[in-house]
Parts: structure tokens; C-alpha cells; sequence
């Protein structure tokens, strides 16, 4: 690896100081002159028709400003991710009970919640349906007019039957995981004030801005230039904050009665609001030969999308992706379906549907290993696809992948090298450690299914000779702030003090996409690379310098500072703007596929407790291999957090009915935290920023087949269902 | 409405607050202290965690007039003369800040136990911190922070007490 001046040096993120100051101002601080409140009012059920919202009495209430309603809503009352299947307030029906039905404003707090109180309403309550399989039966009430089904994609090769008939070793499991709740520590909030030219401007945490602006000129019947969005700074999202949740809501809340208007929920409203990891049931059939060469796998997947699209129909499609993982099968039937359901909304995770399909895959994996007699390693070895070769969906593997680096280095990590010291050491009877292994990828970006797949960024050297990155790519703590800022300086070669990022303001910040899909470090530094390169070459090019004898300096170009360099430059020369797509490989299959992925192999400690049945993972390993490491303080914080976050998933984390709070959701603390130990295999991804690729979500992804294939290793049980809870431990011993 | 007087950050402070009024409307709403988060209202999170006659408490859980005559601390009163105490320079150090949100409970609840205990261990650093949640950095980096707030602390007491020896 080329050695780089800032590129894979530990540097402190550029909005530590004022978040560890409490400086820092979030959505929900933001307390403009005059500003209302408003509360939501959310429906009694998860499924009924609404009949009458009276709101008569709600505005005797003193301090009450106003109700509004569907009827409110100046242009279209739609939106959606996917679909525009959401409306911002119900008009005669709703189906969960995170639909909003009306907000009332008022002068405080309490005014809107003695307002809340007084608005009668009439519904009809209907039976709801919580199931995938309930919603798909021929008989199932309809929850939208083009039925239940929200998605089915599938891909076939080869002969699946004839395999199976052939194989040596065949085995079939159902898999199942849970709801899992974001659990950002900031609950959705914000606030939107409307503006002198009739338009509004809204400061909402999300993840993409300027999608907001899109979905709200259609809500608002605005234009564009009428609509500012703040999106950042983000208390937390994993995915969580790409849904249109309170934008909408504030602007017509705050262009009605004309005063800024402030949203802040609560712990449970959020909680009903916010969407879910997918829940999945997974079933796999898969067969291999004696010598454990893998010959098929067929896998059906049944989803619970939700009360509405969301991203539902993309997180199926990508977990159906994922579920051959980078091993070869020659015989794959692959089918899926999500179905809507009045139970929660489900959405974007962190993963995107691969935790679920991980989980199946890994655990499978380690099965067919033990029947074939056969190191889980090495079997994983021989059935990986090799650099250059194709995967089974036909896509060729001709990118960054170090599988075979990353296998060996797992194969010499001290927990797994030493397992049976580590099972040893347990000095109670009826504490049984067990050590498990996992492998995931991760596709980059969004895929075939969503193109173009584009980045915009601008860069401008101002008049005081600062650098100023201008993407609207939004900081919620995954550290692009700080990553962009040190990409541009490195392209640059300039001093890290001589750059400044701003981001998620969609009138000054050029459209960089959403921050999902492991995408913003890969494209969006892509793009300042490229603004980098024109930047230099037409300050080159004014002074008359030649690229190949002339010193660049952190301070500045040739005997140049940077200030002298911006002084003498007309300012149209020293802005530019780029704009890079993701590259994709076409492949006529109904499943979106990857051109890349960023990888992690994980060896996980456990100890499971045979009176109590509780699991303690004790010790975690992971290796990555997504590029070029641009900070490797991030990318460690990435991982340890990813790690316990799918501690939470494979242990205990289960959102259910009734819970409302974190007392009766319950996530990791810091009791909880593993020994965790990270590296990082830095092959290179050509064409990325200095060879980086995303980390953000595979981190998440092999963590939960790596605890449960060590809970099996510690008791004999193979656990098929997630959360794997002290009860469920129990009942099983 | 009730009067308290209190302490805010080595300021006296006096405020007139209405009964059942909680400490984290106190010091969000009429002081402008945004620096204290709330996150779930309930005391299971952590994130508006305060100093209390130098004992870390939920905001939320605290009743405004509880506050009078206390002495309160909030993450804004920490840096002393554009100077960061060392528990929030280590938590910027040691990468111990991702979104940010829980970042000003986990330092107050770290102060509060480094001005009990100078020297806790690991273990004990877990117990002192697991009513404060994170969602983002898997809690590593945050103890790290904390051990690494106490070895300087130490270093630092050390230091001053040599120096008044001499």
C-alpha cells in the first residue's frame, strides 16, 4: 500500500470537540423566537377506518394554535421510498400504530398534550394482520388495493432437484429473526419555520436531503427552490432516519399557522414510529458432495414488510443477494416474498436484510461442515469464489476481495488458534464456553436494481484560502465529516487545517445521494478526488506551473500559500463541481446485484451459563477487508459497534408488542461489551478513494451466526431462531 | 411556582419553576443547557446525566425543585477557559464519540465516578457506566476513554503534588 500523508492516520473527528462539549446543536435544541409545539396523534389499533376527528373541543384548549389533519396537506398527501404508499396524516384509514392522524399546535408542550387529549375520534377498529403468512392467504383482508404482496423476486440455475438427488449430504433448516429496534439515542425530533417567499425551510435529521426536498414538493405543491432542508447533524440512524418521518408534518404544520413549529418525540413515540429490522423467516436447503464441495442451495425467504413499502421490497431483494454469500453453488434456486402487515414499519437497518440471510447462511455452513466431518475454515476455503471467477448469480468477482487473506489470518487468530484453551478456562462447571465463526459480505451501494447511483460534491477554494467541501452527505456519527474531509485533503495536498466540510443543507450542499448502503466514503470521495484533480490542475494551469517539478505543500502549490493561490485566481476557476456514478456490471437477473463488497470474517467467545441459560460473548475477532483504511479510528469504531449491535440481535434484542421503552426493549451496555480485537486486510478497491470502500454495515452482518455457531459449540444445541434469550437456552438444555 | 436557588456550573443561580417541573426542562428550556440530552425521559438511558453534589444523576428522573441549594454541574460547565477537562479530551482522543448524543451523559457519568473513585478498574468503570446507553461505539472506545481520563488525572495529581512539595 502506497503511504499516504493523512489516508490511514488515526485522526480525531472534526465534530468531537462541540459533542463533547454539548456545543452542539441537534434538531431537537433548535428553539427559534415564537416557535410552537406540536403533538401527534397516533391511532388506538394497528388497523382501522377513521370516521370522524372531531377537533372542536381541542381548540377551545387554552394555548391550542391549530389541529391539522389530512385535510391540511397543500399538495399531495403522499410519499414513500419505494412506493408513495404513505400518507403524511391518515385520511380514511390506518394501518399501524405509528400512523399519524393529526398534530396539534400550541403555544408549550403541555397546551398541544391538553389539545391531544380533547380530540374525539371515531374509528373502526379492524383485525390486524401481524404475520407474513396470515397476510398472504387467499382469505387475508387487503391492507392496500394491490393486495398483500409487496415483493417476490428469484433467481434459479442450474437443476436444484437433481443436485439434491445426487448430493452426498443434504440438510434443511427454517431460520427466524426478530424485529430489531435502531435505538439511536436521539428520538426523531426537529423543527420547521416557514419563510417570507411563501416557502419553508426544515431541520430534520435525515439521510438524505435532498430526497426530502423531492417528497416535500410534491407534499407541499412547492417548488423546489422553496423548500431548505437541514438534515444534519444525525443523533444516531443505521438507517433508521432515510423514511420521511416528521418532515413532512413540520412543514405543513409550520406553513399553516406561520410560525416555526417544533416536533419532539418521546422515547415511546418514536419506538411506535421508527421502522424495524425486516423480520425473516429463512428456509435453506442445501447439499454438498463428500469431498464438501458445495453443490445447491435453495432458500425461501418469507418477509414482514410492514404496514407500508418503506424499503421493504429493496432489503428482500438484497438479502436474497446475500444468500449464497462468496461461495460458489452450481445449482441455486432462490425465491422471496414480503408481504405487508399492520405490525410496525419496517425499513432500512444497518445490513439491509443480510443479518437475517447471514445468520441462515453461516449457521448452515457450520452444520454442513460437522456433517461432512470437515473444518468450518476450510470448508468455507474451497467453496469460496475466487478473484476473477463468477459468483453463482453469474456477476464476475474482479474486484478488491481478499477472502483467502482474510480465512488464513482467522485461521491464525489467538481465539480461534487457541480455542480449546479458551473453552478450558472456564472455572465453573456449569459455565460452558464455545467459540464460533462467520464470514460476510456486503454489496456497496445500491445496487443494478437503483440506478444511476450517483455523487455530487463540490469543491471550492475561498477567498481565505480554505478548502470547502460541499456534499450533502449527513454526519450520524458514522465519521463522514471527518473521512471526506481528510479525502479531500490528501487529494488536494493540502494541511487537514485547510479544510472545511459542509454537509446536509440541501440549498448549499450539491446532491451526494442517501448515507446508506456503505455508499458515502467509496462515491462521494470518489467525486472530491475527481473536484480535487480539476481544482489542482487549473490552479496548474492559471499560474502556469508544471504537475511533474513543482512542490506541493499542507501549506500550499510551488512558493504559493493557499490564500495567495485563491487572491489571485478569479473565483469561477477555483470552484468545482463532480459528479461519479457506481459502476455496474449488467446481468439479466431479477436480483439486484453488486459490482463489489466489502467483507468480514469473525471468530466469537462465548459462555453460556446452564443455571441461568444466560450467554456471555466474551470475546470477539473480526477482520476486515473493505480497502484502503481512510481512519482508522473510525473504522475501529465501526466495528466494535457493529460487533455489539449484533450481540444485541443474536442475544436478546426482540421489538415485540408492548414494548415501549428501554426497559422493555433491552440493548447492549457496556457489561455487555466483548473483549473485541480488530484488523483490517487493506486491499485496495481500485477505483475508490485511495482504494477505500465502505465498512459501515458488514460489520453488523457476521456477528450473529459467529455467537450462535459458538452457543452450539458450548452446548450441543443448534439454536434456528433469533434472539437466542436465557429462556429460549433453557427450555433447549 | 416555587423559587429555587441553586448552583449551576459555580454560577448561583435563582429560578422561578412550576411544581412537577422536571431538572432537564430547568436547564434545557429556561437555562438554554442543550448540552443535556433527553432520550427517553425514564432514567434508562443515560443521556441527561448531571452532576448532583458531584453524584451523577438522571435530569429527568430530578424534579426541579430538587435542585435547590445542590450544586449542579452539566456538561457545559466542564471546559474551564476554552480549556476541555481531560475526561472529554480523552474521549476525543480515544475515538469515543460517534453520533454524539449519549457523548455529554457518559462524560458527566464518567466524572462522577472519577470524582468517587481515581482509580477504577475495568470492571468497575463497566458497572459506574452501564446506566448510560450507546448505540453507535460498542462501549469500547468509551471505557478506554475513562481508563485512559483516570491515568492522566492521576498523573496530573501526582504532578502537583510534587510540585507543591517543592
Amino acid at each position: 500500500m502506497r503511504d499516504y500523508r493523512i489516508i490511514g492516520k488515526k485522526v480525531i473527528r472534526e465534530d468531537g470537540r462541540e459533542k463533547a462539549t454539548g456545543a452542539l446543536k441537534y434538531m431537537g435544541d433548535l428553539k427559534p423566537e415564537h416557535m410552537l409545539y406540536a403533538k401527534l396523534l397516533f391511532p388506538p389499533s394497528s388497523r382501522g377506518l377513521i370516521k370522524k376527528i372531531d377537533v372542536s373541543e381541542a381548540l377551545q384548549c387554552p394555548g391550542v394554535i391549530d389541529v391539522v389533519t389530512a385535510s391540511d396537506v397543500p399538495g399531495q398527501n403522499v410519499h414513500g421510498l419505494i412506493f408513495k404508499d404513505q400518507k403524511v396524516f391518515c385520511e380514511d384509514r390506518y394501518n399501524y400504530s405509528g400512523d399519524v392522524i393529526a398534530a396539534v399546535v400550541a403555544v408549550t408542550k403541555e397546551a398541544a398534550e391538553c389539545g391531544l387529549a380533547k380530540i374525539r375520534l371515531e374509528v373502526e377498529e379492524l383485525e390486524p394482520i401481524s404475520e407474513a403468512c396470515d397476510a398472504l392467504k387467499p382469505d387475508a383482508p387487503q391492507i392496500h388495493p394491490g393486495g398483500n404482496l409487496a415483493a417476490h423476486h428469484e433467481a434459479f440455475n442450474g437443476d436444484t432437484k437433481k443436485a439434491f438427488q445426487d448430493a452426498d449430504v443434504v440438510i434443511e433448516h427454517i431460520f427466524k429473526t426478530q424485529y430489531q429496534e435502531h435505538g439511536y439515542l436521539e428520538p426523531e425530533n426537529g423543527m420547521a419555520r416557514p419563510l417570507k417567499d411563501g416557502g419553508v425551510e426544515v431541520f430534520c435529521a435525515c439521510q438524505n436531503c435532498h430526497r426530502c426536498v423531492r417528497d416535500l414538493q410534491v407534499i407541499l405543491n412547492l417548488p423546489a427552490e422553496k423548500i431548505i432542508v437541514h438534515s444534519t447533524p444525525i443523533g444516531g440512524g443505521f438507517g433508521g432516519k432515510d423514511d420521511l418521518l416528521l418532515q413532512g408534518i413540520l412543514a405543513v404544520c409550520a406553513l399553516k399557522c406561520g410560525q416555526p413549529v417544533h416536533i419532539d418525540l418521546t422515547r415511546e413515540e418514536s419506538f411506535i414510529i421508527g421502522p424495524k429490522r425486516m423480520p425473516m423467516e429463512i428456509c435453506m436447503k442445501m447439499a454438498a458432495d463428500k469431498d464438501g464441495r458445495f453443490l445447491a442451495n435453495e432458500v425461501h425467504v418469507l418477509a414482514a414488510c410492514g404496514a407500508y413499502a418503506s424499503y421493504g421490497p429493496a432489503i428482500l431483494d438484497f438479502s436474497l443477494e446475500h444468500a449464497l454469500g462468496t461461495y460458489y453453488f452450481p445449482n441455486i434456486a432462490i425465491t422471496g416474498d414480503a408481504a405487508y402487515t399492520n405490525q410496525y414499519l419496517v425499513g432500512a437497518f444497518r445490513g439491509f436484510g443480510n443479518n437475517q440471510m447471514n445468520f441462515a447462511l453461516e449457521s448452515m455452513i457450520d452444520m454442513m461442515a460437522e456433517k461432512l466431518n470437515m473444518d468450518p475454515i476450510q470448508l468455507r476455503v474451497k467453496n469460496m469464489v475466487n478473484a476473477n471467477e463468477r459468483y453463482s448469480f453469474g456477476h464476475e468477482n474482479k474486484r478488491s476481495n481478499a477472502s483467502m487473506e482474510m480465512m488464513a489470518q482467522l485461521e491464525k487468530s489467538s481465539l480461534w488458534k487457541d480455542r480449546s484453551q479458551f473453552k478450558k478456562a472456564s472455572d465453573r462447571p456449569w459455565l460452558k464456553r464455545g467459540v464460533g465463526i462467520a464470514y460476510g459480505m456486503q454489496g456497496m451501494g445500491l445496487g443494478n436494481h437503483v440506478r444511476p447511483d450517483a455523487s455530487s460534491c463540490t469543491l471550492e477554494l475561498k477567498d481565505d484560502g480554505i478548502l470547502y467541501v460541499y456534499t450533502s452527505n449527513e454526519d450520524m456519527g458514522q465519521g463522514s465529516i471527518t473521512t471526506l474531509k481528510m479525502i479531500a485533503a490528501e487529494a488536494m495536498g493540502m494541511g487537514l487545517d485547510f479544510v472545511r466540510v459542509i454537509n446536509g443543507i440541501s440549498s448549499v450542499t450539491p446532491d451526494s445521494g442517501p448515507i446508506t448502503a456503505s455508499r458515502t466514503t467509496y462515491i462521494s470521495g470518489r467525486a472530491i478526488v475527481d473536484c480535487a484533480k480539476q481544482l489542482k490542475d487549473e490552479i496548474y494551469h492559471f499560474f502556469g506551473l508544471n504537475m511533474e517539478n513543482t512542490s506541493v505543500k499542507p501549506t500550499g502549490i510551488d512558493r504559493y500559500t493557499w490564500q495567495e493561490i485563491a487572491c489571485q485566481m478569479p473565483a469561477a476557476l477555483r470552484r468545482k463541481t463532480c459528479r461519479t456514478e457506481f459502476p455496474y456490471e449488467a446481468v439479466d437477473i431479477d436480483i439486484g446485484l453488486h459490482e463489489f463488497y466489502s467483507h468480514v470474517a469473525e471468530v466469537a467467545g462465548v459462555e453460556v451459563n446452564l443455571l441461568t441459560g444466560e450467554t456471555k460473548l466474551l470475546k470477539v475477532e473480526m477482520i476486515t477487508s473493505a480497502g484502503t483504511v481512510i481512519n482508522p479510528l473510525g473504522l475501529e469504531g465501526q466495528c466494535e459497534g457493529g460487533a455489539v449491535m449484533s450481540e444485541g440481535y443474536a442475544l436478546f434484542e426482540n421489538f415485540k408488542t408492548g414494548t415501549r421503552n428501554f426497559q422493555t426493549y433491552l440493548m447492549p451496555v457496556m457489561k455487555d461489551m466483548p473483549d473485541i480485537h480488530v484488523s483490517a486486510i487493506e486491499t485496495a478497491e481500485e477505483d475508490g478513494p485511495f482504494g477505500a470502500k465502505g465498512v459501515g454495515e458488514v460489520v453488523s452482518v457476521p456477528g450473529t451466526a459467529a455467537i450462535v455457531n459458538a452457543i452450539y459449540d458450548a452446548t450441543g444445541v443448534r439454536f434456528t431462531e433469533i434472539p437466542v434469550t436465557a429462556q429460549k437456552v433453557l427450555m433447549a438444555l | 411556582m416555587k423559587s429555587i436557588t441553586f448552583l449551576l456550573n459555580d454560577v448561583s443561580q435563582t429560578v422561578e419553576v412550576l411544581e412537577g417541573m422536571r431538572a432537564v426542562d430547568v436547564l434545557r428550556d429556561i437555562f438554554g443547557l442543550t448540552g443535556t440530552k433527553e432520550a427517553c425521559g425514564q432514567g434508562e438511558c443515560g443521556a441527561c446525566t448531571i452532576l448532583f453534589n458531584d453524584a451523577p444523576v438522571h435530569a429527568c428522573l430530578l424534579l426541579a425543585y430538587q435542585m435547590d441549594g445542590a450544586s449542579i454541574v452539566t456538561i457545559e460547565g466542564l471546559e474551564k477557559n476554552g480549556e476541555l477537562d481531560i475526561i472529554q479530551q480523552c474521549f476525543l482522543e480515544a475515538g469515543a464519540i460517534q453520533c454524539g448524543f449519549c457523548t455529554p451523559g457518559m462524560i458527566m457519568a464518567a466524572k462522577g465516578l472519577l470524582i468517587k473513585n481515581k482509580t477504577p478498574d475495568e470492571e468497575e468503570i463497566k458497572t459506574a457506566m452501564s446506566g448510560n446507553l450507546c448505540r453507535c461505539t460498542g462501549y469500547k472506545k468509551i471505557q478506554e476513554a475513562v481508563m485512559m481520563a483516570s491515568q492522566r488525572i492521576r498523573q496530573r495529581s501526582e504532578y502537583n503534588a510534587a510540585d507543591s512539595v517543592n
